[in-house]
């Protein structure tokens, strides 16, 4: 069953006559539990295929179904509650909400769904990023990494789906990033998620099921790795 | 172009909505701020002008002057006048005319109002005031008059119109002269007492005479012709020396005055606050982006002139149009609200003129200059907070929070969800912008709830005292004599607008009630006209037999209860003995509804007797009374006044109490209008500026917001947030706002009637409408706000570098 379809999808920023193809023409399918990376050059659409497949932006055209659900068509509250429930999306830059702390941030999918939070899960998540001393702690007052690892452990908060990862491990240590790289393979296998992640390490980019490689928002290879 | 200017108006383009806050703010600042200064100045010209009417327009009269020997400031205008001497005309009673012969200057001058006639063209015809008329019946126009004129003096020394009668004084230098009398003026204050003045047409001046002086500069006009004319006597024009030096004794006027001065300090205060909040909001905005500008190494003074040039653009356009249309809202408010002031105004002065806006260059600079200083204050405080941070406390754009903001874990929370928490601490967090929200709302709820207990309180007392008065005018006179009152009750009955009339003799006496302990009370007996009295009889259904009708109400406040009681002084069928009379009265038949005349505000027991049973017992000193409704109580008034002159009855007073109500009326009206206006800006400057707090917030927390919904939070749950934001905005303004309406109110009304005509109470539909609507407003803006919001990209917003 594919987990993730796109069809035909394009990204275009700019006026007709300067015209900026972030994506151009892009179709995949993910296959439920795939462990997929995205690769390529800087500038060559990588965030912008992850964020209009996790629904927080908009193509040009082209579908995207997640699930065999076409969500080009949702609105805005469908989304959300797709987002809330199916999606954990680790964005490149700010992802933390300044005023909650680090404890608060974790949990906020699930306090937003306003369920019981599940304790034990909760323990071992804080336990991977190892922020367990800073969890009263304010974002602001976090280095690049350990938010870094705060918006990780968010987006695994609620087990979901699929987990969208614009280059979770691109302030940490290599040693760090392996760890939760594994981690997220882990999870992969346990839970059947499905996981887009997208990296410049090419170490990293191995341990992945699958490497898409991107380049001026087209396909350039699609590689299978064996396992 | 600077890259500093550029950096400044590509900022202002891209956040036109906080530009566009911004001058609205300075708009509705400059619409309050110049419709009460446009307000007071129009007053003030209003009252110089009704004072100059009244009073004349001279500063001071220098009496006995050697006309001659003129020395005074060069830039005063200066009236001579020619003292012809006095005549006495009533000589039992030592009144006195003064003949004065003048110019023409001297019209214009002393504001002399020509009633009947002309005025004389030569020292033969002479011009009365008003008050011989109707003093004595010796004077018409157009006859002659001969008058023995002379000093007065009294032990060799001349008296001035100033000296009230001496027994002892005399005339010296009398001379027999006729005058053809030519007209009447409306006499004044300056024509009072036992000297009148008569006026004529005189060109020499050899005798000697007053001088009328009326200085251009503002001095201390007693004191400069004490030093100047030490040997003279003056009269010194108090009234426009108080209106020059804003003296004011007027108690109404001191309220109107004391409530203008605060509006305009609390409209100054909210101004303030207001755009120094847009102001405050609108750096915090571009923080980051003059982080940058600081840590590439721009000094302050290039900060100061970006802001410079932002603030000048607004307070330019602001200003113009706010004084734009604030001066045409005060001339539509006046035109409101001119008969309303009329009728308020005639209880204290004769109203000439139309109350016409009156907006001069100095109170336009005066309202630029406040404008101004308003402005300039309330954008230099952002701009030292800019220049005292650290580059990189402004890059990062957020304050450090509390470690004891964080504490939340209570029932509230626990009950509210994370949308209770997120909401508490960005509220915790942008504490100030929320202060200066709350401070506009808390003026807007202030005033309204103190406003309208106040109309309330107003009202009630108004609706008591139209409770008072059946009849709306009064006649008595001095001459009792029958044939003259029926005559004139005859024709004013004839006076159409006339609904009800009666007349009626009162006898006061003292009464011995036999059926109470012998206990002695006074009691009015009315003999009232028969045709009201037999009306009075089957309006309240009696079917008369022996003994007397009677009314006999008390009321009075009863403190323990805080009610008006209503008691009867007597019990039924009481029993009383009247010795002066030698009768024995039987109190058979209380009224309910009292004839036209007898008033609950006699509190008295009134024995009600036709008039055709009247006797009248020594040592009784009865009169008779006309009493009239009406409906039109002005007309009715002013057609009894002439009859009464036509039929040259003096000494008559006419009451009209319907006016007194009327006037009540309209200064009731007066503050509802006032006080709408002014709640009515007041909301939308509060509205603007919880507009703009709620709405920069949320501008500002777009990154958060948009972060939230990309994590899946539903709409429900943001509205959720960001209500229970604005309830806490709402709820801790309120509670301020209630306790100091309370107060003032309170207060105002301690000032206004020491003596609790009612017992103070606040309007509770007030207070809960008052809540409702800043709730409403709140909310309205922050989905107003949310709408925009829905409609944008989330992933544009978190990448974008906004803050
Ligand atoms: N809002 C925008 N307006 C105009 N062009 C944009 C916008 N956002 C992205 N682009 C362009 O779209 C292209 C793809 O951008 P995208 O962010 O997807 O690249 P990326 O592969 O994630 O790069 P990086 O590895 O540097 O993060 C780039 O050329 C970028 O300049
Ligand atoms: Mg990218």
């Amino acid at each position: 069953m594919d987990m993730i379809k796109v069809e035909h999808l394009n990204k275009f920023y700019g006026t007709s006559d300067n015209i900026i193809k972030a994506l151009d023409d892009v179709s995949l399918t993910i296959a439920k539990g795939q462990f997929v990376a995205i690769v390529g050059p800087s500038g060559s659409g990588k965030s912008s295929l992850l964020h209009i497949i996790g629904g927080v932006d908009q193509a040009t055209s082209g579908k995207v179904f997640i699930n065999e659900l076409d969500i080009t068509k949702l609105n805005s509250e469908e989304l959300a509650i797709l987002r809330r429930r199916d999606l954990g999306i680790i964005y490149q830059f700010f992802n933390l909400i300044p005023v909650l702390t680090v404890e608060e941030n974790i949990q906020l999918p699930t306090l937003l769904d306003h369920q019981k939070i599940d304790e034990t899960y909760f323990e071992e998540l804080i336990s991977l990023i190892g922020l367990k001393p800073r969890l009263k702690s304010l974002p602001y007052q976090l280095s690049g990494g350990q938010q870094q690892r705060v918006a990780i452990a968010r987006a695994l908060m609620n087990k979901p789906n699929i987990l969208l990862c614009d280059e979770p491990t691109g302030n940490l240590d290599s040693a760090n990033s392996v760890e939760i790289i594994q981690y997220l393979k882990k999870t992969n296998v346990l839970y059947q998620q499905t996981i887009v992640l997208v990296t410049h390490d090419e170490d990293i980019a191995l341990m992945a099921d699958r490497i898409i490689h991107l380049k001026d928002g087209k396909i350039v290879k699609d590689e299978v790795l064996r396992r | 172009m600077s890259i500093l200017k550029r950096f400044t108006i590509g900022s202002i383009k891209k956040n036109y909505p906080l530009a566009f806050i911004c001058i609205s703010g300075i708009i509705l600042s400059t619409i309050l701020v110049s419709t009460i200064v446009i307000l007071v100045s129009t007053l003030r010209q209003y009252s110089m002008q009704y004072t100059y009417d009244v009073h004349g327009k001279y500063d001071a009269i220098i009496y006995n002057t050697n006309l001659q020997q003129v020395d005074l400031d060069a830039s005063s205008r200066i009236v001579k006048v020619n003292n012809f001497g006095y005549a006495s005309y009533k000589q039992e009673e030592l009144m006195y005319i003064n003949v004065i012969g003048v110019k023409n200057d001297y019209y214009d001058m002393a504001s002399i109002d020509l009633v009947k006639g002309r005025l004389p063209e030569n020292d033969q015809e002479l011009l009365l005031p008003m008050n011989l008329i109707t003093n004595s019946n010796e004077f018409h126009l157009y006859s002659t008059v001969e008058l023995n004129l002379g000093y007065r003096a009294i032990s060799n020394q001349l008296l001035t119109p100033l000296n009230d009668v001496f027994e002892h004084e005399y005339l010296i230098d009398e001379q027999k002269r006729t005058f053809k009398i030519v007209g009447f003026y409306k006499s004044s204050d300056f024509d009072q007492g036992s000297v009148h003045t008569a006026i004529t047409s005189s060109y020499d001046y050899e005798n000697s005479g007053y001088l009328l002086v009326a200085f251009d500069k503002n001095i201390n006009v007693e004191r400069y012709l004490h030093k100047q004319y030490p040997l003279h006597h003056f009269y010194i024009n108090q009234p426009l020396q108080n209106m020059k030096n804003l003296v004011i004794n007027d108690r109404d006027v001191q309220i109107v005055l004391i409530l203008i001065v605060i509006s305009l300090f609390v409209v100054l205060i909210a101004s303030s606050a207001l755009i120094y909040n847009i102001v405050a909001i609108s750096y915090s905005y571009r923080f980051r982006q003059y982080g940058i500008l600081k840590s590439i190494g721009t000094t302050s003074k290039q900060l100061l002139e970006s802001i410079f040039i932002e603030m000048t653009l607004y307070s330019m356009i602001g200003i113009a149009i706010g004084l734009i249309l604030g001066i045409f809202i005060t001339r539509e408010m006046l035109y409101l609200t001119t008969n309303l002031f009329k009728s308020i105004l005639h209880g204290y002065f004769l109203v000439s003129g139309k109350l016409k806006i009156f907006v001069s260059v100095k109170s336009i600079i005066f309202i630029v200059v406040v404008m101004l200083i308003v402005i300039v204050i309330s954008s230099y405080i952002p701009y030292l907070k800019l220049k005292r941070s650290k580059p990189m406390d402004l890059i990062r754009n957020q304050k450090p929070i509390k470690i004891g903001h964080l504490k939340d874990q209570g029932f509230l929370s626990e009950h509210l969800g994370i949308e209770y928490v997120l909401a508490k601490r960005n509220r915790k967090i942008d504490t100030h912008k929320y202060q200066i929200a709350a401070i506009s709302l808390i003026i807007s709820i202030v005033l309204f709830i103190t406003s309208t207990s106040l109309i309330s309180h107003i009202q009630k007392v108004n609706t008591r005292l139209s409770e008072y008065y059946t009849y709306d005018l009064l006649f008595m006179s001095d001459n009792q004599n029958l044939e003259d009152l029926n005559k004139i009750y005859q024709q004013f009955i004839l006076i159409e607008d006339i609904e009800e009339a009666s007349y009626i003799t009162f006898s006061f006496d003292k009464a011995t009630v036999l059926t109470e302990a012998n206990k002695e009370i006074y009691v009015y007996i009315a003999y009232v006209d028969d045709i009201t009295y037999q009306k009075s009889i089957v309006a309240n259904g009696i079917k008369k037999g022996d003994g007397e009708l009677y009314y006999d109400l008390a009321e009075s406040y009863d403190a323990s209860s805080k009610k008006y009681m209503r008691m009867n002084m007597l019990k039924e069928r009481s029993v009383m003995w009247i010795s002066n009379r030698q009768e024995t009265l039987h109190l058979n038949y209380r009224l309910e509804k009292p004839p036209l005349g007898i008033d609950k505000f006699v509190a008295d027991v009134v024995i009600i007797r036709p008039y055709s049973s009247y006797v009248k017992h020594k040592n009784t000193e009865d009169i008779m009374q006309f009493f009239f409704r009406s409906s039109n109580h002005n007309y009715v008034y002013h057609r009894m006044q002439d009859i009464a002159l036509d039929l040259e009855m003096n000494d008559v007073i006419i009451l009209d109490y319907g006016e007194n109500l009327d006037g009540e009326h309209a200064r009731l009206n007066i503050m509802r209008v006032f006080s709408f206006v002014f709640v009515f800006i007041f909301s939308l400057l509060a509205m603007v500026s919880i507009f703009a707090t709620v709405r920069t917030n949320i501008l500002q927390r777009k990154r958060q917001i948009a972060m939230l919904n990309s994590i899946g939070i539903s709409r429900f749950s943001l509205h959720r947030m960001l209500v229970y934001e604005s309830i806490g905005l709402v709820f801790y303004a309120f509670i301020i706002g209630l306790v100091i309406s309370v107060a003032l109110s309170y207060g105002i009304y301690k000032y206004v009637y020491p003596f609790g005509v009612l017992p103070f109470r606040i309007s509770l539909s007030s207070i809960i409408l008052s809540f409702i609507v800043s709730l409403f407003i709140v909310v309205i803006t922050i989905y107003y706000s949310l709408r925009e919001m829905d409609k944008v990209n989330i992933i544009e917003i978190i990448k974008h570098d906004l803050m």
